[in-house]
């Protein structure tokens, strides 16, 4: 029986009947190794992008088969390959290549015009040239504290915000540079957080981890690893409960999913149907530990099937696919269906943190990841499907310098605060006066 | 007034606070159990599913959906079953709740308040705790600890107000405790302490059921002619000390009882205010009175060795005037 017809077979007479299932399993299992997907048909996109919940539709219970093959390998294996010369992970590794190079040949079609594409271009630099410009200040002791980079990561982000509506929220860890620039926020009053002054977003309170807009629903970079998707998804309750149709977006690491929160926020968020969109940025790094030996599935967005959560493989340093996915995530969100989950492959170019000395990776597997750089694959991207010209995008890098030096002017200028700054910006909405004062006070 | 249960002042509040349509509570077995106390039975029944939230085993689920639903506009009631599980959501309270409004520059308030509870009745070592002194430690809390219906329904309405996060501390062994409280609705203001019984000789700075120990101490001593004067903390943060160091510059002498481990604990921390404004007019050390400093055994018989008895605090205000 031809595979399309054994699918067809398999859906007017369901999946209840045990042998039906077998033949299921074993046709997608057949196809799978020849590359292709019988339900999705989605055969040349490494990494279905059809995702769990609608192969599920198609076929209940059966696991899909089409799920990407392995390829977001790494640091880990490769350092060991070197070590070990051991030729299944050389050949995984060359896979890893080959996906950076297939895409995008994509979906742009979604009827995005020049100006829009062109602006992703400009987000996605301005937070390249932010950071860089943070990195030098770093160096020169003008920003203390952590600072976490997001270079790398850029398409991620700018790609799911993309897919958000000014009424929807965002919430963040302290990687959170990318997201508030993407979210709109003036990059004036970033630098001026970092150099901790009384003009930045959060007062000069927060910090790099802290940025937040709350007019902006930005609702801030949170630092406990893993603990602010339960408050994202109380948000998305009392958006349920205001029956407002808003949509929350969660970004959090690879690492931040085995902690027991992830795992609480998402049986809340699929028990009561609530609007999220979980956005896992895996960059195959918790801190210096490898996913491998830090999470006993690989496969993120596998961690949703314990919730029977819609959750969805995709490659995150592909802009437009990362914008068209996360569309789909909001969309399903909004319309009352439930939470998602999306795990978004990326990769970071920079340490952990400043301080990182990077001694879990070689210099060979960042080059290799730095080869497919999301903002060169786009701007390469722009210019060959005639969007944009190289003068033209490179007048916009060179604005975005001009810009990223003036946000440091201003932050340079803006007042240093006092001690009394702490209390005028306050500890409570509504402070009462203790009588007598604490002794030093 | 009517003569009512701390559970039915309780009760009160929250039926009161329930008309803001901001209002919800979220809490395990609150709902289709009936409630472990009591407090919300029948809520569920009258507010429905979507107000009467009973949630998973999930503390820390439980208060993180608070605080962002606060965040968001709601005015969320968590309730932690008993204090012992509150461990399981001190991140979100010290990490969140508690940080939220401060560190992101004044821009996001989190008005939810956390209800749990203290108590002790052979449960041994795990379910028989006090974090007091853990919450009250926290700047970006407030924390109360109310003893008397009164000030149970006052405050607790005053805490669901308040744009700030609250923990509000009950105790198992208080909610069938009488007292006169109106009908009507109320406030009692966080932060303020109370005068609970008048006396010249010895002042006792106590707070929750020890309010009510004391009472008792004080009967028993003022057949002798000691009179005991008693002040009620109410809340913890911000903490109000201007009556204790008041009736301690009175009195010259006090007695500390708090239900909690004595080391780094609640009545530390009062000690050192009232040595700190009152050193000139101290006629004695101040005595504490405290747990023994073990985890809660089982028994029956040394776990009443072990907590507050009325006894433990005659001999401490005898000590303390000898
Ligand atoms: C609860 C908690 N534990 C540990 C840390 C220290 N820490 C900060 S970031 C980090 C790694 C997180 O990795 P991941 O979630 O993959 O995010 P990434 O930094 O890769 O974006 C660790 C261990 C923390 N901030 N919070
Ligand atoms: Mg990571």
């Amino acid at each position: 029986m031809p595979l399309t017809g054994a699918v067809r077979f398999l859906r007017t007479h369901g999946t209840h009947n045990k042998r039906v299932r077998s033949f299921a399993i074993a046709c997608t299992v057949h196809v799978a190794r020849r590359g292709l997907c019988a339900l999705c048909r989605n055969s040349r996109v490494p990494g279905c992008h059809v995702g769990v919940q609608r192969h599920n539709d198609l076929l209940p219970g059966v696991l899909p088969s089409c799920v990407p093959p392995v390829v977001w390998t790494d640091g880990w294996r490769s350092r060991r390959r070197h070590e070990g010369n051991n030729h299944a992970m050389a050949q995984q590794d060359n896979r890893s290549n080959d996906v950076a190079a297939t895409a995008p040949t994509l979906v742009h079609g979604a009827g995005l015009d020049a100006v829009t594409l062109v602006d992703y271009y400009r987000q996605m630099v301005l937070i390249r040239r932010f950071e860089e410009k943070c990195q030098e200040m770093y160096t020169r002791a003008r920003i203390g504290g952590f600072l976490h980079l997001y270079i790398g990561e850029e398409a991620t982000g700018v790609g799911a915000i993309a897919a958000l509506r000014p009424e929807d929220h965002i919430f963040t860890h302290y990687r959170d540079h990318g997201h508030a620039i993407a979210r709109g926020l003036d990059i004036n009053v970033l630098m001026a957080e970092l150099f901790g002054k009384v003009t930045g977003c959060s007062k000069g309170l927060g910090g790099s981890m802290h940025f937040a807009d709350a007019s902006k629903n930005f609702w801030g970079g949170y630092a406990i690893v893993g603990s602010h998707l339960l408050l994202a998804v109380g948000v998305a309750l009392a958006m349920k409960m205001q029956k407002k149709d808003s949509v929350v977006m969660v970004f959090f690491g690879d690492g931040a999913t085995n902690g027991g929160e992830f795992y609480e926020a998402l049986n809340f968020a699929q028990l009561w149907k609530l609007p999220v969109v979980f956005v896992c940025e895996n960059n195959l790094y918790a801190m210096g530990t490898p996913l491998e030996v830090h999470s006993a599935v690989t496969e993120i967005y596998r961690k949703a099937c314990a919730f029977d959560m819609t959750a969805e493989r995709v490659d995150g340093n592909d802009l437009l696919t990362m914008r068209e996915v996360s569309l789909r995530a909001v969309e399903h969100a909004r319309s009352g269906r439930g939470p998602v989950l999306l795990e978004a492959m990326t990769y970071r170019f920079r340490g952990h943190s400043a301080q990182d000395t990077q001694k879990y990776r070689t210099r060979e597997d960042v080059e290799r990841h730095r080869s497919a750089d999301p903002i060169e694959r786009f701007r390469t991207w722009l210019i060959n499907e005639g969007i944009a010209s190289a003068q033209q995008l490179r007048a916009i890098n060179d604005a975005i310098d001009d810009q990223v030096e003036a946000s440091v002017r201003f932050a340079e200028d803006s007042p240093e605060p006092g001690y009394e700054w702490i209390m005028q910006a306050g500890v409570y909405a509504a402070p009462i006066a203790v009588d007598p004062p604490i002794h030093g006070e | 007034m009517p003569v009512i249960t701390v559970r039915e002042a309780l009760r009160q509040a929250l039926h009161d606070v329930m008309q803001d349509e901001r209002v919800f509570i979220i809490g395990e077995d609150i709902g289709h159990y009936g409630s472990t106390y009591g407090v919300t039975a029948g809520f569920l029944e009258q507010y429905g599913p979507e107000r009467i939230r009973d949630a998973p085993i999930a503390e820390a689920g439980i208060v993180g959906l608070a605080i962002g639903a606060a965040m968001a506009g709601m005015r969320p009631i968590a309730e932690i079953m008993s204090v012992n599980f509150s461990l399981l959501a001190f991140d979100m309270l010290f990490n969140h709740a508690a940080k939220i409004y401060s560190m992101f520059g004044g821009q996001m308030t989190v008005p939810m308040v956390l209800r749990t509870t203290n108590g002790w009745t052979q449960l041994s070592a795990t379910h028989s705790q006090s974090f007091d002194a853990y919450f009250a430690h926290m700047p970006g809390l407030k924390v109360v600890a109310p003893a008397t219906p009164y000030d149970m329904k006052g405050l607790l309405k005053a805490a669901v107000e308040d744009p700030d996060p609250v923990v509000f501390i009950e105790h198992t062994l208080m909610y069938t405790v009488k007292g006169e409280a109106p009908d009507e609705s109320y406030t009692v203001p966080i932060g303020k302490a109370r005068l609970a019984r008048e006396g010249r000789h010895i002042t006792v700075v106590t707070y929750s059921r020890m309010v009510h120990l004391s009472q008792q101490a004080a009967d028993i001593l003022a057949r002798e002619g000691i009179e005991v004067e008693i002040i009620d903390l109410r809340t913890l943060r911000p903490l109000d000390m201007s009556l204790a160091i008041e009736s301690f510059m009175k009195t010259n002498r006090a007695v500390v009882v708090t239900e909690d481990w004595q080391s780094f604990g609640t009545s530390a921390e009062i000690a050192a205010r009232l040595y700190e404004y009152g050193f000139d007019y101290l006629d004695a050390p101040i005595t504490r009175v405290n747990f023994k400093e073990v985890p809660m055994p089982y028994s029956k018989n040394l776990e009443l060795q072990t907590v507050i008895t009325v006894d433990r605090i005659v001999q401490a205000i005898r000590h303390a005037l000898a």
